[in-house]
């Protein structure tokens, strides 16, 4: 009798193990994954903005405001529900 | 956090402040979206109308080009990669002109015609939009060489200041646009008819890479569209893909694979198919559809031969060829 619950046990501890190994390395694969902002087709990137503010401020660049564009307010930017042509 | 979000292409980037467009030179600073590469660009050039390719518009002219940073494409075979997929920010090259000096420019230079080019000038829009405007003013044409990844409203708001475009079909496939580009087909298609709508001279360009796009039943199905919606007359250019940027893994363009796609469009019903980037190749010329006289000779992008009457018709049999030759 003892000994069937201490092989039990033993798959118990077998059975968390591998758990722990797959959460490691789902945990590596997200690691792994690129900076959303900087994948290939994603709504925006990243900008070295010092820089950026550098050559604007020497006349390098312009600031002139773009146009086709809209203010959202931030709340709405959650979950993003526009597809492409609309 | 002030986002914006940008309607100008089809990608409607949703950017935070201090944040860039998917472009890199469309930034959002204090809740407000610049273009930042307005009035400085990065690349002038003088070409031939021929480089652009633009075969049945103004043929032999100069124009005068030009291109800033940034692209809202991502071709894995671009060949202006060094412009096009940098922000501007990082450009060692940018050169101050607004649109009226860019103008004078192109007037002192003796062009009569300004194309928007090399990277895509869908990012630039604005620069675009307002150096056109004065062009037109001092009677200088617009030519707008794109990929045509743009929505339709402000396309539609600038064709009223273009004279002609040559737009990029990369291949007439969603999968290969999305894998091998970062876009999508649909929209490139709108943008064709909105040109074709708005009377803009519209050619397409599509450049063949082995094993990508090169299947014949979907340039069959290419040329149907084209014919179907731009008109037979459109002219389609076949392009020599050579190896570059991140696309090194693939042989140049086999000649007969051009030869092959030339044949199946001139079945499919167009009447003016061309082959670039082959010197020399019979494809580079123009000919009457209706009794293959040769109108205009070219070897690469130089004129050896003009055939074509004044009134841009055949001189053997009266045959309107479209375009507009002056
Ligand atoms: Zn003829």
């Amino acid at each position: 009798m003892r000994l069937r619950r201490y092989f039990r046990h033993l798959r118990d501890f077998q059975l968390l193990g591998l758990a722990a190994v797959t959460l490691v390395f789902i945990g590596m694969f997200l690691a792994s994954r690129p900076d959303p902002s900087e994948a290939r087709g994603s709504s925006w990137r990243k900008v070295d903005l010092q820089r950026l503010q550098q050559r604007l401020g020497a006349g390098d660049l312009s600031d002139h405001e773009a146009v086709w564009y809209h203010n959202r307010p931030e709340t709405v930017m959650e979950g993003r529900d526009r597809g492409p042509g609309q | 956090m002030n986002p914006v979000v940008c309607e100008l292409c089809p990608r409607e980037c949703e950017i935070p402040e201090g944040g860039a467009g998917d472009c890199r030179v469309r930034v959002n600073l204090g809740g407000k979206l610049r273009a930042t590469t307005y009035g400085r660009p990065s690349a002038i050039h003088i070409d031939p109308m021929e480089k652009k390719p633009l075969y049945h518009f103004f043929p032999g002219s100069k124009v005068f080009s030009v291109a800033t940073a940034g692209c809202n494409l991502h071709c894995l075979n671009c060949q202006n990669w060094q412009l096009s997929q940098r922000g501007g920010e990082s450009m060692e090259q940018l050169y101050r002109a607004d649109p009226s000096e860019l103008v004078q420019l192109a007037l002192d230079q003796s062009c009569e015609s300004i194309a928007y080019t090399y990277s895509d000038p869908v990012v630039f829009y604005e620069y675009v939009h307002d150096t056109c405007k004065i062009a037109r003013e001092a009677g200088i044409r617009n030519v707008f060489i794109t990929a045509g990844y743009i929505n339709t409203p402000p396309l539609r708001h600038l064709c009223q200041f273009l004279d002609a475009t040559n737009t990029d079909l990369k291949a007439f496939d969603d999968r290969f646009y999305r894998e091998t580009n970062g876009g999508t087909l649909r929209p490139v298609l709108d943008a064709l008819v909105t040109f074709r709508e708005e009377g803009v001279w519209v050619e397409v360009t599509n450049l063949l890479i082995p094993t990508l796009n090169d299947d014949l039943s979907m340039i069959r199905r290419m040329a149907k569209w084209i014919g179907r919606e731009l008109g037979t007359g459109t002219p389609l250019h076949f392009s020599r893909f050579h190896p570059q940027y991140r696309m090194r893994n693939l042989p140049p363009t086999p000649g007969d694979t051009l030869d092959r796609a030339r044949r199946e469009a001139l079945d499919a019903g167009l009447s003016h198919v061309y082959v670039g980037n082959v010197p020399g190749h019979e494809g580079n010329s123009t000919y009457c559809p209706v009794d293959g006289q040769l109108l205009i000779s070219r070897v690469g992008y130089r004129i050896t031969e003009f055939n074509l009457g004044n009134d841009g018709r055949c001189p053997h049999c009266g045959e309107p060829i479209p375009g507009i030759w002056q």
